[in-house]
């Protein structure tokens, strides 16, 4: 697509920016890893964290600006498509660890925040290039709805990064997650994940869900070459997963030590669901009021709908939990990973395994 | 004499007030939401008929075992009537703990008052006289609680303090909110209807309506005198008729996707216009009670085909407009041409054999019959997307589409919904509960005073979201007790006559002498 000045360059453009983001919050990563891993109260721990926080900032304006330029050369707001967004998921992300360094200075909880934003970004990045390159609306997308509904929905989503975080955080600086916990969850985790990138990045034939669950079988949708890819992704994702989990499961124990406290890492994640979870219920009223002007009902048990709904009860689950029983983390933590699970496969899973009228990440 | 916050309104008998305390319990909570989220799942992952659109009954085993329309079963509505009833019980029962400052079980033994909760509990001696101690905490749960209240015992007295009151309102009017989405849900599943509406270009169509007829006493049930409900559906016309003017479709140039599409239609009451509009696709139409909505195009049939002909042994190719189905003579030759098939989205299934795959132009393909002095040649297909196309019976014989003029279609979605204002009115209470909770966090703190050796022992505990041990809200509060604590012990032989804080005790915070609550 030629952009609003009549040329291709702002596609180039726009996403270099993209991998130049990839690029500084890694670097942020790195240099806050640094810090901790670094002796307490030494110059190099100092600068070290000085330069996260100047990192982080320098990739929140990036964000920003990327954001800005995309909307400029489309004419449109730029969380359209599934790589559009991934850039206001990262955003939200960078935005709540500001926040934690900054106001209170609980930057080690970053160590996994920042992840979040790299991996949803490396994720778009891995897409084809039909998917990311700017394009006109469709005409259902053509409303003043698009910036108020997504950018609700995908600013949760940046939130609930924070919740991933500070639960795993908490099981960890509990005594919570043990060696055995790990290794199932982190593996299996891991090996899902890969699966999932592997079947999207063989171009996941659509309707392939459709075709398996009527009965079809695999022959139709998985013949043997991508059957091996996927197979090896999966190997790999899970190899990934075990390796992040022994990472995990030996923290350096200077590293546990700048953790917060298990209650303050848990009094965080109710604080970063008590963002995300009244964005994620206006997001979804909104776009209940769109699907209504649009489709004429604004409820169609759409899978994209469905998935948020599952995604709102169990966030809604884990607040009502702590109202019950008060600030006891533990299954409190558990309900933040699911959550962050669901919101996972909500704003992936469903736009690549399951066809429905929320078909918009596809070029 | 107890305050009259403390006093916890009835639920009704005994026995309803344990039913009402099962059907909104936590248990309750966890497999009411146990059960909905493993039927969302379900739902999500096995691929669901739109039977109200009149799908055909889908094959395979999700068909045969009744998973494929999941959302439409019976056990779905009574799973969504079971969240509601447990919703409207779990808020009512859980009402007179908003209203009153001391839970049922607080502990209280030989007619003292306990501390209602030990979350974060602390305590602490002080050498001041009970009645100084509680003028202290009294004065320190005035400055960070608008409500406050005291119960007092023969020897201990409770203070309660309260911040933002209502913000437990507002969870509860969140709860209202979802209760009155799924009431919507319920009028639109039983009244509301939606009716698919095909239409070509030039034509016109009867507008479907579900009517609703109830059974008022006295009338004869008829022919639906078996059946259980109190009312009975049947599909008739609506008094006026939709006409499809003109279908307008833009695409993009260089992606061929559509941008814009739009219908341009007239009501028509007895053949006669009496309003027209543009529908698209985020611009309904309503009239009548009924919503119209842009849904789907695709085309009928064609018009005309603008072609290239090339002819054997003849330079140049001849521009014909060919009216489809009608057999042309190409001027000053012996050949005849007739387009008689066109598939806008063409699809090849064997040699000299095509199907068409959809109504929208995603690949579209002509087959022309063609005769020379009046003998039938092979047929040849043409695809819009080939540059040319060449015969392999007749060389020389070529053909290519310069332009179509098809006859489209649009599908307007006829939708009428009597439950739409309720769940407007259930989604704003839903967001203004929600913020309201969220933003403007309610919080209780206790303090009992008990007479010690040497002066009295104060416990502390309290709770609220952002007021855990630790937090900042919570030691900036405590460190008010203690500056009050402080300042009265250096008036402990004077009169109390301010806070030790130095802050204003806010208006309508009794003196301790007279307790009332605010």
């Amino acid at each position: 697509m030629t952009d609003a000045w009549g040329t291709g360059w702002a596609d180039t453009a726009s996403q270099s920016g993209a991998l130049a983001l990839f690029g500084v919050i890694a670097a942020a990563w790195g240099a806050l890893a640094a810090e901790f891993l670094s002796a307490k109260g030494s110059l190099r721990r100092e600068t070290a964290g000085r330069w996260a926080e100047r990192a982080t900032g320098g990739a929140i304006a990036l964000a920003a600006a990327l954001l800005a330029f995309r909307w400029a050369a489309s004419g449109h707001a730029p969380w359209s498509s599934q790589y559009e967004s991934s850039i206001v998921v990262a955003l939200g992300s960078l935005a709540f660890q500001a926040f934690l360094s900054r106001q209170r200075n609980y930057a080690a909880v970053g160590l996994l925040v920042l992840p979040v934003a790299l991996a949803v970004l490396a994720a778009a990045s891995l897409l084809p290039g039909d998917y990311r390159r700017m394009g006109p609306l469709p005409p259902a997308l053509q409303s003043g709805w698009l910036a108020l509904h997504v950018s609700c929905m995908l600013l949760a989503y940046g939130a609930f990064a924070g919740t991933f975080a500070l639960s795993l955080l908490y099981l960890v600086r509990s005594g919570e997650w043990t060696a055995r916990t790990t290794r199932l969850t982190l593996g299996t985790g891991g090996a899902l994940a890969g699966g999932f990138f592997a079947y999207v990045h063989q171009e996941a034939r659509s309707g392939a869900w459709a075709a398996l669950m009527s009965g079809a079988g695999f022959s139709e949708w998985a013949p043997w070459g991508s059957a091996k890819a996927y197979l090896a992704c999966a190997a790999l994702a899970g190899m990934a997963g075990l390796a992040a989990a022994h990472l995990l499961e030996r923290l350096p124990a200077r590293l546990l030590e700048d953790l917060p406290e298990a209650g303050t890492l848990d009094a965080l994640n109710a604080r970063s669901v008590s963002v995300g979870f009244p964005l994620l219920t206006v997001g979804i009223i909104l776009g209940a009021v769109w699907g209504k002007a649009a489709w004429g009902s604004y409820w169609s048990w759409d899978p994209k709908e469905t998935w948020s709904l599952i995604t709102w009860l169990v966030f809604a689950l884990m607040l009502h939990r702590r109202s019950w029983r008060g600030p006891e983390g533990r299954v409190t933590a558990w309900l933040g990973l699911s959550g962050a699970a669901a919101v996972a496969f909500t704003y992936w899973g469903v736009n690549f395994l399951l066809p429905g009228l929320h078909a918009y990440a596809r070029p | 004499m107890p305050d009259k916050h403390l006093v916890s309104p009835s639920l009704g008998p005994g026995f309803l007030t344990r039913v009402l305390r099962a059907l909104g319990s936590s248990r309750a909570t966890a497999i009411v939401a146990a059960a909905g989220a493993a039927f969302l799942l379900a739902g999500s992952l096995i691929p669901q008929t739109d039977l109200s659109a009149g799908a055909e009954a889908p094959t395979g085993w999700a068909g045969a075992l009744g998973l494929d329309a999941l959302f439409q079963s019976r056990f779905f509505a009574f799973l969504l009537a079971a969240a509601g009833v447990h919703l409207a019980a779990a808020t009512w029962t859980r009402v007179p703990k908003a209203w009153r400052l001391r839970p049922a079980t607080d502990g209280a033994s030989a007619g003292e008052p306990g501390l209602p909760c030990a979350e974060g509990a602390r305590s602490r001696d002080l050498p001041l006289s009970p009645r100084l101690a509680s003028a202290a905490v009294r004065r320190a749960l005035a400055l960070d609680f608008s409500r406050v209240a005291l119960i007092e015992g023969p020897e201990t007295r409770l203070h309660a303090g309260e911040r933002n009151f209502w913000s437990r309102w507002s969870v509860y009017l969140a709860h209202f909110g979802l209760l009155l989405l799924l009431a919507a849900a319920g009028l639109k599943a039983a009244f509301g209807f939606s009716a698919p509406l095909r239409i070509e270009e030039g034509a016109r169509a009867a507008v479907p309506v579900l009517e609703t007829r109830f059974r008022l006493h006295g009338e004869p049930l008829g022919a639906w005198k078996s059946a259980p409900a109190l009312w009975e559906r049947k599909w008739a016309s609506a008094p006026f008729e939709i006409a499809l003017e003109r279908f307008d479709l833009r695409m993009d140039p260089s992606s061929g996707q559509p941008v814009d599409y739009r219908s341009d239609v007239a009501v028509q009451v007895d053949g006669r216009a009496v309003e027209t509009a543009s529908i698209r696709v985020n611009t309904p139409l309503e009239y009548g009670g009924l919503s119209f909505h842009q849904t789907a195009w695709g085309y009928a049939s064609l018009a005309s085909a603008r072609l290239a002909v090339g002819l054997p042994e003849r330079e140049g190719d001849w521009e014909i407009n060919a009216p489809f189905g009608q057999r042309l003579r190409i001027t000053g030759t012996p050949w005849e041409l007739r387009v008689a098939e066109f598939l806008p989205d063409a699809q090849w299934v064997a040699p000299g054999r095509w199907a068409n795959e959809g109504d929208t132009p995603e690949n579209p393909a002509l087959r022309l019959e063609l005769w020379k002095r009046g003998r039938a040649m092979a047929p040849l297909w043409i695809l819009l997307a080939d540059p040319v196309t060449r015969s392999r019976d007749e060389p020389g014989l070529s053909a290519r589409i310069l332009g179509l003029d098809p006859v489209s279609y649009s599908v307007l979605t006829v939708r009428h919904d009597p439950g739409w204002p309720l769940a407007a009115a259930g989604a704003l209470a839903t967001i203004l509960g929600a913020v309201g909770a969220f933003y403007f966090p309610h919080r209780r703190a206790w303090v009992r005073v008990s007479p010690a050796a040497g002066g009295s022992h104060v416990e502390f505990s309290g709770w609220g979201r952002g007021f855990g041990p630790g937090s900042p809200a919570r030691s900036r509060w405590e460190a008010a007790l203690d500056r009050e604590w402080a300042a009265l012990g250096e008036a402990e032989r004077g009169t109390v006559s301010g806070s030790g804080s130095g802050k204003t005790v806010p208006e309508g915070v009794a003196p301790l002498e007279r307790e009332t609550t605010p």
